[in-house]
């Protein structure tokens, strides 16, 4: 258990701390996870704390020429009430809306979810299609960024530096002709940690698909896009995409456990059914509407 | 490290460790034991109090984050003399048990009914979804809730908001 909880009101006071502390601190936002690491002994055993989610330069939510960007310290119930996201990403709305609970919720933030890289984690595979980028800033103010999917190097592994701090994430809102689609493999409906979850962007026109992004959650050490079968289907006539065997490329790009959730066999299973399943409810949807994805 | 925060529209002011969970503040400082421990990892809602307004679980909620803010108990809701019109519900509707789980639920559905007078069931559900219950069961606890719908039910509210 901690000795020391600091409250920085700014993002310089946060830097300096942890550089003070380094390795000796944590920092934590919600806390939602963590607070139940650090409190049990001998998991993480840090000196002090740096609680960063009430610094305001990190919990704002802004669209600017298109990108939109998302700080570290914004609370998924935060995400649930912006009408900037419910308009542009539903598929953002649609994974945080699962997570946990209620109470949970109005504590818990993006950044967290991000950091701490659980590879069951529900709003990362969103956040990969999207084609997210993170903001992070280190010792003196010096800022950098990093394609999400760079972040995450395994099961609860970020490849941040010893005294950096997560402020945002940006990404290119979706144009109107990608229809997205999230579904999280559960056994009740709330507080329940993912089985699996699957996030997917797709855009048809005249018949063809043109872009097609996949991630899946909970089937390898970090959440993934599925590109082997992204390349199968780019380009694709949409009625050769209805074929179940155009999805067993996942197999290449997931590496299940088995666990108390499920056996390493049934997540195989359920990847490959699920994927299948939910191009084909996409394709149809495109179909119906004269081959593309413009819905609107 | 010195606390200072407001609880049930109270100003406190009080020394704690800087690892003191918010819930063991409020009942082993504050003798305010209507606010229950059980899971201790903020999967059952018992412990729920209310941070600014918002629903938390305070058995993982740090005591310093509640630094200059607004914590609102079961307590600041209503009593035995003088109960809140969700607690009358669930006595009415025989939506308790052993009780234990009660007080979270109580903070939970105030909050919804404060916050969306009309909700609708789903929107019940979906405030309750982070509450256990392991003995009465959840229905009788939603029609408890679902009765105060549309009506005008007083919530008591931290002053500053």
């Amino acid at each position: 258990m901690w000795k020391r909880y600091y409250t920085p009101k700014s993002l310089s006071e946060a830097l300096e701390l942890k550089e003070g502390y380094g390795k000796r601190a944590r920092i934590i936002a919600g806390g939602t996870d963590l607070v139940i690491d650090l409190s049990k002994k001998g998991v993480l055993s840090p000196e002090a704390v740096i609680d960063i989610s009430s610094i305001s330069d990190i919990r704002n939510i802004s669209l600017q020429n298109g990108e939109l960007y998302i700080g570290s310290a914004v609370t998924f119930s935060e995400i649930l009430r912006s009408s900037v996201i419910r308009a542009n990403v539903p598929i953002l709305v649609e994974a945080v809306r699962q997570i946990a609970g209620p109470q949970i919720r109005n504590l818990a933030t993006i950044g967290g979810n991000v950091v701490n890289a659980s590879p069951a984690a529900d709003s990362i595979p969103p956040l990969l299609v999207l084609d997210t980028i993170v903001s992070i800033t280190g010792p003196g103010g010096i800022s950098r960024e990093v394609y999400l999917e760079q972040l995450l190097l395994g099961n609860r592994k970020v490849a941040l530096e010893t005294n950096e701090i997560v402020t945002g994430f940006h990404f290119q809102v979706p144009t109107k002709n990608y229809l997205q689609y999230f579904r999280k493999v559960k056994p009740r409906q709330s507080m329940a940690i993912a089985l699996l979850n699957l996030a997917i962007f797709l855009s048809v026109e005249n018949a063809r698909i043109f872009d097609v992004r996949i991630a899946m959650g909970a089937v390898a050490p970090t959440a993934v896009r599925i590109k082997t079968v992204e390349n199968e289907l780019k380009n694709l006539p949409t009625n050769l995409a209805k074929d179940p065997n155009r999805y067993k490329g996942v197999f290449r790009d997931i590496n299940p456990i088995t666990d108390f959730r499920g056996s390493r066999q049934y997540r195989l299973r359920v990847a490959k059914n699920l994927l299948y399943e939910a191009m084909v409810e996409l394709l149809e949807r495109s179909d119906q509407n004269g081959g593309n994805s413009n819905e609107t | 490290m010195k606390l200072d925060f407001h609880v049930n529209n109270h100003q406190v002011s009080l020394e704690i460790e800087e690892n003191e969970m918010l819930v063991d503040v409020l009942r082993e400082r504050l003798g305010l034991t209507g606010t229950k421990i059980s899971c201790r990892e903020g999967e059952c809602g018992a412990c729920t109090v209310w941070l600014d307004g918002m629903p938390v679980t305070s058995c993982i909620l740090p005591a310093a984050k509640a630094q200059g803010r607004h914590v609102i108990t079961i307590e600041g809701l209503g009593n035995l003399e003088s109960p809140h019109i969700v607690q009358e519900q669930i006595a009415k509707f025989g939506a308790t048990q052993c009780g234990y789980c009660a007080p979270g639920f109580v903070m939970v559905a105030a909050a919804l009914l404060r916050d969306r007078p009309h909700a609708s069931h789903d929107e019940i559900m979906e405030s309750l979804s982070g509450n256990l219950c392991r003995c009465t069961g959840y229905t009788r606890i939603i029609a408890a809730v679902e009765s105060l719908v549309n009506s005008s039910i007083e919530i008591p509210l931290p002053k500053e908001l």
